[in-house]
């Protein structure tokens, strides 16, 4: 049995989307799917699945008139395009969507930031490099305190000196 | 490179040595990389596409890799060549027909190391190992990957980490992928009950040639799902820990079957030898079910005289391209199906299997 997206108890609403060709499963119990929109009040066999509250909830943020104008000033590829497609155009696409990718790659990786690898030429810039690594250390060696410890570190000095 | 120079070899992947080969036939880890300033390969022109492999084949040229890494054009390839390609695992599908323009792949002789240029990311970076070895195959893609940095400037993101194309391979742009060979799970019906387990610690199952393939000869390969959020090591782990225990179940799967009907395997064993060395038109798929009870039958020593690096044989050279390239004709339909067969009879009669 999946456990519920949002609070852990088993879920009973299991939905699967396709972006490019993976799969994304996301799976709610009746109480939070309810409280998210996805379910109508009443009871959950008559209640109406609300497929819009479904997609946004897998896709994270649904595209808005804001977020569907959003373009690449480097490549000319909008939001919208992106996420009809499920490609993105070019690397400054990361850069131009920001805030916007954040759910949906929590959604497919239950994650928003990097762990691994940083490229030679780069891994000794930066402060935030340098704690990414330890953090990186602390998970490999189940040192989860610490890793929490860095990972508040590492949001905190994003949160303050750069675009994010 | 003369492509036909390969076909006597096994490659890699198919060589029949290494940790638990018995259950594992192959490790494989890619990375994908693409290049700072340039759009990805699916909006880039051809001619971004044609300084985007001139770029990549002069990094691989200079880097002096070990062993060497030789580059082919595949849009000047034939199409018998790319499937060719496309069925020693060198090159995707997708790179072989789907895609156009100036796209190739670098590879050694030992066929352990490719690099497809212009795939869905700018690079795609290979390592190949016959039976289970992720940390050996890390090390080895580590430093490849390190070789071709030192000379490309790849798209990196201090939060999101190694862009790509796809926001399902962003971070590390790392897939690991062990292919399994689990007949007596599937004998003992537990595989679905396997793979449900799978599932739901977000690793993917797939069949032989990679997404949406369907297994065949129970031949799976399981990967990692997310790519985001893990360093490289704990995404191997994390693998490591689930391949262990899916090697611990079709082990004891083989136990209870000679345990329970050893005569029963026996027969099905020699009815596969037999219908491989005495039939006059045989389909791939079938070929495929039958090299399956053969490995199972050379693992329980069901069968004496068959060096079990035979079946790795039969399997890649009865594939279409290596059979067309094996008897030098171009093969239709029922062609193919009675050159297969021809191929099986001849190749066991050499080897004196029954």
């Amino acid at each position: 049995m999946n456990p519920c997206f949002y609070c852990g108890q088993p879920a009973t609403i299991h939905y699967t989307s396709l972006i490019g060709k993976k799969k994304v499963e996301q799976h709610l119990c009746e109480g939070c799917a309810r409280k998210q929109g996805v379910l109508a009040d009443g009871p959950a066999a008559s209640a109406p699945m609300n497929l819009q509250a479904l997609v946004q909830l897998v896709l994270g943020q649904n595209a808005t008139p804001d977020t569907a104008a959003l373009k690449c000033p480097n490549c000319g590829l909008k939001y919208s395009q992106f996420r009809a497609e499920g490609r993105f155009g070019c690397p400054h696409d990361y850069d131009a969507f920001g805030e916007v990718l954040r759910p949906l790659l929590d959604r497919i990786h239950r994650d928003t930031a990097h762990r691994g690898k940083v490229p030679r030429a780069l891994a000794g810039r930066g402060e935030v490099a340098d704690l990414r690594r330890q953090l990186a250390e602390a998970v490999d060696s189940e040192r989860y305190e610490d890793a929490a410890r860095l990972r508040d570190l590492i949001r905190q000095k994003e949160g303050s000196d750069g675009p994010g | 490179m003369d492509l036909d120079s390969l076909l006597p070899n096994l490659g890699e992947w198919l060589r029949g040595t290494g940790p638990d080969v018995d259950v594992v036939v192959s490790t494989r880890i890619r990375l994908a990389r693409n290049l700072a300033d340039v759009p990805f390969t699916t909006r880039a022109s051809d001619a971004q596409k044609g300084e985007i492999e001139a770029r990549v084949r002069e990094a691989v040229g200079k880097s002096a890799l070990e062993p060497r890494l030789d580059y082919l054009s595949v849009a000047e390839l034939s199409p018998l060549d790319r499937l060719f390609l496309v069925e020693r695992q060198l090159i995707s599908r997708e790179l072989a027909s789907t895609l156009d323009g100036p796209r190739g792949v670098a590879f050694d002789t030992n066929e352990s190391v490719s690099v497809m240029v212009n795939e869905e990311d700018h690079l795609r970076i290979q390592v190949m190992r016959s039976g289970l070895a992720l940390d050996d195959a890390w090390d080895r893609i580590d430093k490849v990957d390190d070789a071709l940095e030192a000379r490309l400037s790849y798209a990196f993101h201090d939060q999101f980490g190694y862009l790509t194309a796809c926001p399902t391979n962003v971070g590390t742009g790392l897939r690991a992928s062990v292919m399994l060979h689990l007949p007596a799970l599937g004998i003992t019906k537990q595989i679905e009950k396997v793979f449900k387990a799978l599932q739901k610690i977000n690793l993917v199952v797939r069949g032989l040639y990679g997404e949406g393939s369907r297994a065949s000869g129970d031949l799976y390969q399981i990967s990692n799902q997310v790519t985001l959020g893990k360093s490289e090591p704990r995404l191997l782990t994390e693998i490591k820990e689930v391949i262990g225990m899916i090697l611990q179940y079709e082990r004891q799967a083989r136990q209870v079957l000679l345990k329970e009907r050893r005569q029963a395997e026996q027969d099905r064993v020699a009815r596969a030898i037999g219908t491989l060395g005495s039939a006059t038109m045989i389909t791939s798929e079938e070929t495929m079910e039958l090299l399956s009870s053969v490995r199972l039958g050379i693992h329980l020593n069901l069968l004496d005289d068959l060096p079990h690096t035979t079946v790795n044989r039969l399997f890649i050279q009865s594939q279409a391209a290596h059979l067309q390239k094996l008897t030098g004709q171009q093969l239709d339909g029922e062609e193919r199906n009675a050159a297969r067969a021809r191929y099986l009879r001849n190749c066991l009669r050499d080897l004196g299997g029954k």
